[in-house]
């Protein structure tokens, strides 16, 4: 996998800045009653769940776009069971890690 | 006697604000440490923190960049996660009625933490609306870098972050800002599939794509219903 570099690293960082304050200026600029139409509010609020729980599964069972069941997963797992248990968010953090630590340093 | 009434309030909302605004800094600890083992140094992962300012944007930005993953698809996801805190900004611009530089700095601070908080408060109490708004978004932005040094400084010194369970504990971060979201049956399903097809698409497209692509899941959901 090449690794990326610095001034790309850069660039990203910029423009998704500039995309990030454009977005929270526009809202607080733009008319309500623009964006308040119910399918565009149905939309928008799905989209935050959708990407996270994307993220959340490429990140655990994935390495170099390869499907991987390891101790990432273990570790997921014993946070959800935390999270069941409604535990603080601390307290999952470190139940998923610990977890996670203990499956790739002795199994 | 009317000040101290208005103090005593003050104090309500300020604790309030900081019982959200230090735990949620222990993620940037996570962030801080997740960037370093991406490959970002150090200036570029405070610059994250403060310039940026949005969790869930820049744990994405440091998940496709540390996967290997292009420019494009990194600002994209950043994009994609941070286009609510338009729609909060949206929300809050009749309540907090800012102008000029102040906006700026409310637009900057405009995060989920931020927004519940204010909005949590009695909505009549203009005042306490406001104050939660700011205590909150301020004080998550003060805890929120501090820790994201405190977590890119102790990454430096870590050869291997599977070894300590860094690996694991970032997605079970993600989980936990997830989890509140899914309250009923409907939106546990979409979550499941936005999760396999993430999955199913990974072998197949670009690192940080197959984030993306989900959300044709959430336009298909919401147009009806």
């Amino acid at each position: 996998m090449e690794e990326v570099s610095d001034q790309a690293i850069w660039l990203t960082i910029a423009v998704a800045v500039i995309v990030m304050l454009a977005m929270r200026i526009f809202g607080y600029l733009l008319p309500a009653h623009l964006v308040s139409k119910e399918r565009v509010l149905r939309i928008t609020a799905l989209i935050p769940i959708v990407l996270l729980a994307a993220l959340i599964a490429v990140q655990t069972m994935t390495t170099e776009r390869q499907i991987v069941i390891d101790h990432r997963l273990a570790g997921l797992l014993a946070g959800a069971i935390a999270l069941y248990l409604k535990r603080s968010f601390l307290t999952v953090m470190v139940v998923a890690g610990a977890t996670g630590a203990l499956f790739y340093n002795f199994l | 006697m009317a000040i101290g009434q208005n103090l005593r309030v003050s104090a309500k909302v300020f604790r309030a604000s900081m019982a959200v605004a230090i735990p949620v800094g222990f993620y940037g600890a996570a962030f801080g440490a997740a960037s370093i083992s991406a490959g970002l140094d150090l200036l570029q992962t405070i610059a994250l923190s403060s310039i940026l300012f949005s969790g869930a944007s820049q744990f994405a930005i440091v998940g496709v960049i540390g996967s290997g993953g292009g420019v494009l698809a990194a600002i994209l996801a950043s994009a994609l996660l941070g286009i609510r805190n338009g729609f909060y900004a949206l929300r809050m611009a009749p309540l907090l009625e800012t102008s000029g530089f102040k906006r700026l700095v409310a637009a900057h601070i405009t995060i989920d933490e931020a927004t519940a908080v204010a909005l949590a408060q009695d909505q009549s109490d203009r005042a306490s609306v406001r104050k939660g708004f700011w205590f909150t978004g301020i004080g998550v932005f003060i805890f929120w870098n501090l820790f994201t040094i405190i977590g890119a400084l102790s990454a430096s010194t870590l050869e291997d972050p599977a070894k300590w369970g860094l690996d694991s504990a970032v997605p079970a971060a993600f989980l936990a800002l997830l989890w509140p979201q899914l309250t009923d049956k409907r939106l546990r399903i979409i979550a499941l599939l936005a999760m396999m097809m993430a999955l199913a698409l990974s072998p197949l497209l670009t690192a940080g794509l197959p984030i993306i692509a989900v959300v044709i899941i959430a336009l298909i959901a919401g147009w009806k219903r």
